[in-house]
């Protein structure tokens, strides 16, 4: 038979490791140059004297008590029960999402039964809550991380079940049509086709992990970096507060970036 | 090597499977409302016998051809392959789909792989890919091959199970004009070779003439069968063969095309 020669469309690797090192570098400049011009025209205006330090501290100051804490030994404190808050709350409310959010995507019968009642849970604000968690809880570790459990759940669990929901039929067929059903379907076509959107649920669970944190330590806590927020603006320490705020973002920007780089990793095909 | 040798090498054979379409109907949409589809279709096609279901668009051709591979349930008349009823998704059945549907996740190798089912040796599934053309891709990616390349890897995907029955929805339709023929005449030696039942479904009369032992011309929808005709030409079949003329004639008027 006549053989077809047909020229290369894009390679299966991308690039040399030269090239790939010069593209993340460049991206990494383009993210910094907003963040830079904040903190230089924020060092200007600091500068200006117009605000006491109490309303608007400069960078310096900020980075002085990142020092002062540092020194004392509690930032690192600080922020390591926050982190670990996060994880351990974040990986309940995840896991359940993922489950209950699989059970709801892939069988419309359990969906019928679920989805009204967590529609309904989901409506209720979820601060309202915190006194019921205090009253049932206690005051420590428990409440906390059933709070921060609350803020992952839900946006794991809608963007799970509606991933599911939403795998091509056509691809379905296919894998039945060549002799896949059951588990063998879902581990074999649903899961893979459904995990991008699991990912990004799960991108979203955390970020609402850290929003959860928060509330959280503002409510009752004597550690974290949500306690320390209610502590310094009690003691007028504006710099914490900046201090707090900036670890709060960096800290969030990390977490998620370990989740980029597992989904990455799991989802080459994309 | 030429596919056919190979296979004969390896000695692949399929069950032959006969194909049996009694009274069937199929109608969509609630009752009252109900759109009929197809409406008494009987048909009888022979084990290893090439049938092309030929129509104009809308007419239920795919419908058919769905109700064969269990994808679809007749709302009346039943399905028989080999004298046993369809009643679900048949795995004596290998579907050629008119999209590629490749798992974008899986690399185009292991996607021909999902069509074996596990059963066939490595060789098989390489010499497929050689015979669609697609050796030195077996590692990419359905998003990093052509249209054309995915549609002719889908092809591979359906033969490499070597089913008893290779029911084929429009296969070649977005293919380049050249590399249809090619696959054409690929679909032919793998039937031959095998013994497959094949039943395709394509609107181009020239690819049902050179494929087809019975073309089976479909009315508009919900019409039935508008006729049976038998293409009587020994295979190889030379394209431009003058007594494929009268017959292609015949089919382009049905189709109110006069020559």
């Amino acid at each position: 038979m006549a053989t077809v020669e047909i020229g290369r469309t894009r390679p299966a690797s991308g690039g040399n490791a030269a090239a790939k090192v010069r593209r993340t570098l460049i991206t990494v400049a383009y993210g910094l140059v907003l963040p830079i011009s904040i903190v230089a025209f924020w060092s200007w205006l600091a500068g200006t004297g117009e605000f006491s330090a109490s309303q608007l501290p400069s960078p310096g100051d900020v980075l002085w008590a990142a020092g002062d804490l540092a020194s004392r030994g509690v930032l690192l404190d600080h922020i390591l029960i926050s982190t670990q808050r996060v994880i351990t709350g974040f990986g309940i409310g995840a896991g359940l999402g993922v489950i209950l959010g699989s059970a709801v995507g892939l069988s419309p019968l359990i969906g019928r039964f679920l989805q009204p009642t967590i529609g309904a849970i989901r409506a209720v604000p979820s601060l309202a809550w915190v006194p019921l968690l205090l009253i049932w809880l206690g005051i420590y570790e428990p409440p906390k991380l059933t709070l921060i459990a609350i803020g992952a759940f839900f946006p794991v669990f809608t963007t799970v079940a509606a991933g599911f929901r939403a795998v091509d039929r056509n691809l379905i067929e296919v894998g039945r049509a060549y002799g896949k059903s059951g588990i063998a379907l879902v581990t074999g076509v649903l899961l893979p086709a459904a995990a991008p959107t699991i990912f990004s649920g799960i991108r979203l669970g955390l970020a609402q992990s850290w929003l959860f944190l928060v509330a959280a330590e503002l409510i009752a806590s004597s550690k974290g970096l949500g306690y320390l927020l209610i502590d310094s603006q009690n003691s007028a320490r504006t710099d914490i507060l900046f201090l707090v705020i900036i670890l709060l973002a960096l800290l969030g920007k990390l977490t998620d970036f370990v989740v980029s780089l597992v989904e990455k990793r799991v989802l080459r095909w994309v | 090597m030429p596919i056919a040798e190979t296979l004969r090498t390896a000695d692949i054979h399929v069950a032959p499977a006969s194909v049996r379409l009694d009274a069937v109907g199929k109608s969509f949409g609630k009752a009252g409302q109900s759109v009929d589809v197809l409406t008494n279709i009987s048909l009888e096609v022979a084990a290893g016998e090439v049938v092309v279901l030929l129509g104009p668009s809308g007419c239920g051709k795919s419908t058919l051809l769905r109700l064969i591979a269990g994808l679809e349930t007749a709302t009346v008349g039943s399905v028989t392959i080999d004298g046993h009823e369809v009643t679900g998704i048949d795995t004596r059945c290998g579907v050629v789909f008119q999209e590629p549907r490749l798992f974008p996740w899986k690399s185009i190798e292991d996607n021909v792989v999902v069509g074996a089912r596990g059963a066939r040796s490595s060789e098989t599934v390489a010499a497929l890919l050689a015979a669609v053309g697609l050796s030195g891709f077996e590692k990419h990616l359905p998003r990093q091959v052509s249209g054309g390349m995915a549609q002719r890897a889908a092809l591979a995907r359906g033969l490499a199970g070597f089913p008893g029955v290779l029911l084929l929805d429009e296969p070649f339709a977005a293919l380049d004009a050249l590399t249809r023929l090619t696959m054409q005449d690929l679909l032919l030696d793998v039937a031959q070779e095998t013994g497959a039942t094949v039943v395709l479904v394509t609107h181009d009369i020239d690819e049902a003439l050179h494929l087809a032992d019975r073309i089976v011309v479909l009315g508009e929808r919900g019409q039935g069968i508008a006729e049976i005709v038998t293409v009587d030409h020994p295979r190889p079949r030379d394209r431009s063969h003058p007594g494929l003329a009268p017959l292609r004639d015949e089919l382009l008027a049905r189709f109110g095309i006069h020559p």
